[in-house]
């Protein structure tokens, strides 16, 4: 059986730094927290392109707004950050709270619809078929937030029941009750979508 | 069960066997929902350059603050409060002849702690850490009935009030001063009720050596009431500013 996360790609070579380190992310968190620019970079050439995907997933259009928010806290609040703790969950936690907090500021204003998402996939590789991942992708923009989260977290970005609990702050229980009528959901959405089409 | 079903189940579940991926290759409803379907969505270049680019200069400059900082100032203040304040007041407890002095001086130092470490519990990163203050909110109420004399003073509203008053007040300036110290991190409601229940914790303090009514109604109406109102009241408070930063 292939888990989910064997299955995750690869990041493209977008805005490799040319060290091709080869130090772990704990150990570049290191160095960042010390102020050095080019273990940040490191870590961001590795994980924001991912990162700008999954939030495109949650937020839609704004994910380069959420994107730049979540990279600025890291920075501001790079002291918060303990020594060894696995960065890349903690990464996605502070980009799910900004998710989070843009969705509550915006909600009142304009309430979130499938148009929100961008015209045109982001990514420049040659999609198995970019018209399913649209869909999926409108779909995922009708789910309610929590479940939204869960599955893009577990399906979208590789992450287990129990680190999504860990990254979420709540229990696996939840998460996996979260999930599963998430995927309930989409799949009908995702008849739907196939109906009209 | 259809195979659609079975399909989401073995997804959901972490288990997808071959029959399942089979079943979704061959379905359209279940077939975008195969990893495998999904290429990784990337980021335009130019984008992400810009998101670059305005963190490294915010790195330069933004110099490293460790949280114990704003943990520690926090705490001496709220110590500070809760002395002046308990000194303003006097110990008129202390030297009644009912009290318990051995109960005093160790629910005293407890009351102490929770204003002190509570606070640095309270702000420290991650979100296992405040919640270990949440356990306060029976333990406090219990630690001051046992040190209480039983013995009811403030037996009308006007004497009674005051004790009221002074927990609300005391907490002011601790609880605002915590409430934008919250802003610089993630909204986090146990958190905030963790920092709130310690800055509310002055005013305990400060009454627990003045007020010489040791009745349970008494502690648990003008005491702790105010003492778990003010932490829960915090959570819209903090809801209401805005955040300033997302890390935990």
């Amino acid at each position: 059986m292939l888990s989910n996360r064997a299955l995750v790609k690869p990041d493209p070579p977008l805005l490799r730094t040319p060290s091709g380190s080869t130090e772990s992310d704990e150990q570049l968190m290191e160095r960042f927290v010390q102020g050095e620019e080019q273990a940040f970079s490191e870590l961001f050439a590795r994980h924001a392109g991912r990162l700008q995907g999954a939030l495109r997933r949650m937020v839609g259009a704004a994910a380069d707004d959420v994107l730049q928010t979540t990279f600025l806290s890291i920075v501001r609040a790079r002291g918060r950050y303990e020594r060894g703790a696995p960065f890349r969950p903690w990464l996605y936690t502070v980009a799910v709270n900004a998710a989070r907090d843009h969705l509550r500021r915006h909600r009142r204003e304009e309430p979130r619809a499938a148009g929100d998402l961008p015209d045109t996939p982001a990514d420049p590789e040659p999609l198995p078929d970019p018209g399913l991942s649209r869909t999926v992708e409108r779909a995922l923009a009708q789910l309610p937030e929590a479940q939204r989260e869960a599955i893009v977290l577990h399906r979208f970005e590789g992450f287990s029941f129990k680190e999504i609990a860990e990254l979420l702050g709540v229990t696996e229980t939840a998460v996996k009750v979260r999930a599963h009528r998430g995927y309930q959901r989409l799949r009908v959405l995702l008849a739907s979508e196939r109906e009209s089409a | 069960m259809s195979d659609c079903d079975r399909f989401l189940d073995a997804l959901a579940s972490d288990q997808l066997d071959d029959a399942a991926r089979s079943h979704a290759r061959e379905c359209q409803v279940c077939r975008p929902l195969l990893p495998e379907e999904q290429a990784q969505a990337a980021a335009p270049p130019a984008s992400l350059e810009a998101v670059l680019g305005r963190a490294l200069e915010t790195l330069r400059t933004t110099p490293v603050r460790p949280w114990t900082r704003d943990a520690g100032r926090i705490a001496l203040l709220q110590g500070v409060v809760a002395f002046v304040v308990a000194a303003m007041l006097g110990a008129r407890n202390r030297s009644s002849p009912l009290a318990n002095h051995m109960a005093l001086a160790v629910v005293g130092a407890v009351l102490l702690a929770v204003v002190t470490l509570g606070s640095v519990l309270a702000l420290a990163p991650g979100r296992r850490r405040p919640r270990w203050m949440l356990a306060l909110v029976p333990v406090v109420p219990l630690l001051l009935l046992v040190s209480g004399n039983g013995v009811h003073t403030a037996t009308t509203m006007r004497a009674a009030l005051p004790c009221l008053v002074t927990v609300v007040l005391t907490a002011v300036v601790p609880l605002a001063v915590g409430l934008a110290l919250l802003r610089g991190m993630a909204l986090d409601a146990a958190r905030t009720v963790a920092l709130a229940l310690s800055a509310a914790a002055t005013g305990l303090f400060a009454l627990h050596w003045h007020c010489t009514d040791g009745s349970a109604p008494h502690l648990m109406g003008f005491h702790v009431l105010p003492w778990l109102a003010l932490a829960l009241l915090a959570i819209p408070l903090r809801r209401a500013l805005p955040t300033q930063n997302h890390v935990p």
